[in-house]
């Protein structure tokens, strides 16, 4: 389909009628797409709190009953921290480390890699 | 950006609204930062450039708490036992430390903290926490007054109790206080989740320092709020610490319905994303 028409649609003095869009950034091509937006996780330590709660509901919410289930569920707690600090290190590195070499290396798809014209790029 | 929820952090902004906001950095970074103006004036490290220039600059935000010291000053070292070991036992790492502190920039200590042996440092977070504009010298004597308190109930209860009873009665004020907030702490708290225009209250796991200061804050509301107007502030911390000791009290009691609500929506559990 060819590129939908802007003619009498943006707010401009020569235009009488009201504006269709309202654009907050100029309909400009960037020489760059946006950063991949990364995926949201999952709750961690679920099972340890279950566990933890069905022994609060028998114990009557006495923290001394269930000693072992508490302290399973603060060791969770604690190795999903550290292993999200280290996520958010890894990530942080890689994208400034890698990012200098291969300027652009999320901006290509993993489809280009694949795809036919990569290799007419490759040899012209 | 994954934590949105309440991470005071070293690094202080405000919005262009003036509201105070606290953004979340990494811990390797150092605790004060320096004014950005005067940058050239301070005498950059190699090192600290490189530090620098990781520091993102958020949107809309400013930096508003400042420090006199730049970022090539170090913090001061308060334990003496860090001192005291033997040349031979210190590893490689700990060497060159001490090697390079001889050289580097120190911070001056705050007056507050100490090397004395004296020196706990729950109990002074817990006065900085009683604190009202700054009079640190009536939140101390506060606080020596509550131990006193503590401790001159301890006593007459151990003189007018049998010989079986005095081996378990705890005269420490120290021990109780800590034993008393430590019975304070929640282990699960809750969270506002936006999720289809509604706000749920989501059971989450703390960080431990989340949850020291929930006690504190807790024993400090529950004596200044709920008890009456003509009583001392020492007597009533020193009743609510014994109480909190005995994992009884009002205090002990809001932790439970902490937990009471979070049982309550184990259900919303998944709703979290960390």
């Amino acid at each position: 389909m060819a590129t939908p028409s802007l003619r009498g649609r943006l707010p401009r003095l020569g235009n009488p009628r009201k504006p269709i869009l309202k654009p907050n950034k100029p309909l400009i091509l960037a020489n760059r797409v946006g950063e991949r937006r990364r995926e949201r996780g999952e709750a961690t330590c679920v099972t340890e709190m279950s566990v933890m709660m069905a022994c609060w509901k028998q114990n009557e919410f006495r923290d001394e009953a269930c000693r072992k289930e508490i302290q399973d569920f603060f060791d969770c707690a604690s190795r999903a921290e550290e292993a999200r600090k280290r996520d958010s290190q890894r990530e942080r590195e890689h994208s400034r480390g890698v990012g200098e070499e291969e300027a652009g290396s999320q901006q290509r798809s993993p489809m280009w890699d694949s795809s036919p014209e990569r290799w007419d790029h490759a040899l012209s | 950006m994954t934590h949105r929820f309440r991470t005071l952090r070293s690094l202080f902004l405000i919005s262009r609204s003036g509201t105070p906001r606290a953004a979340f950095l990494g811990s390797s970074w150092p605790a004060k930062m320096a004014a950005p103006v005067g940058k050239a004036a301070r005498g950059w490290s190699v090192l600290a450039l490189g530090l620098r220039s990781v520091v993102p600059r958020l949107p809309g935000l400013t930096q508003v708490r400042w420090s006199r010291y730049g970022p090539e000053y170090k913090d001061p070292q308060i334990d003496k036992e860090y001192y005291r070991k033997p040349l031979a036992e210190l590893t490689e790492e700990e060497k060159y430390e001490q090697e390079l502190r001889k050289i580097q920039l120190i911070k001056a200590a705050p007056a507050a903290k100490t090397s004395s042996v004296f020196e706990d440092p729950v109990i002074s977070k817990f006065t900085n926490m009683m604190m009202k504009g700054g009079n640190k010298v009536l939140a101390r004597s506060l606080m020596t007054q509550t131990l006193e308190a503590v401790k001159r109930k301890q006593f007459e209860k151990y003189h007018a109790a049998s010989a079986q009873e005095q081996a378990t009665i705890e005269r420490n004020p120290y021990t109780i206080f800590h034993q008393a907030l430590k019975n304070c702490e929640p282990v699960i708290g809750l969270v506002p989740i936006l999720r289809g225009g509604h706000f749920y209250q989501v059971p989450v796991p703390l960080p431990d320092r989340r949850r020291r200061f929930l006690a504190m804050k807790w024993m400090i509301t529950e004596c200044r709020e709920k008890k009456h107007r003509r009583m001392l502030m020492p007597e009533k911390l020193s009743h609510e610490l014994l109480e909190a000791f005995h994992n009884q009290g009002p205090v002990v009691k809001k932790k439970q319905d902490m937990h009471k609500m979070a049982e309550a929506n184990r259900a919303l559990a998944h709703y979290r994303w960390w």
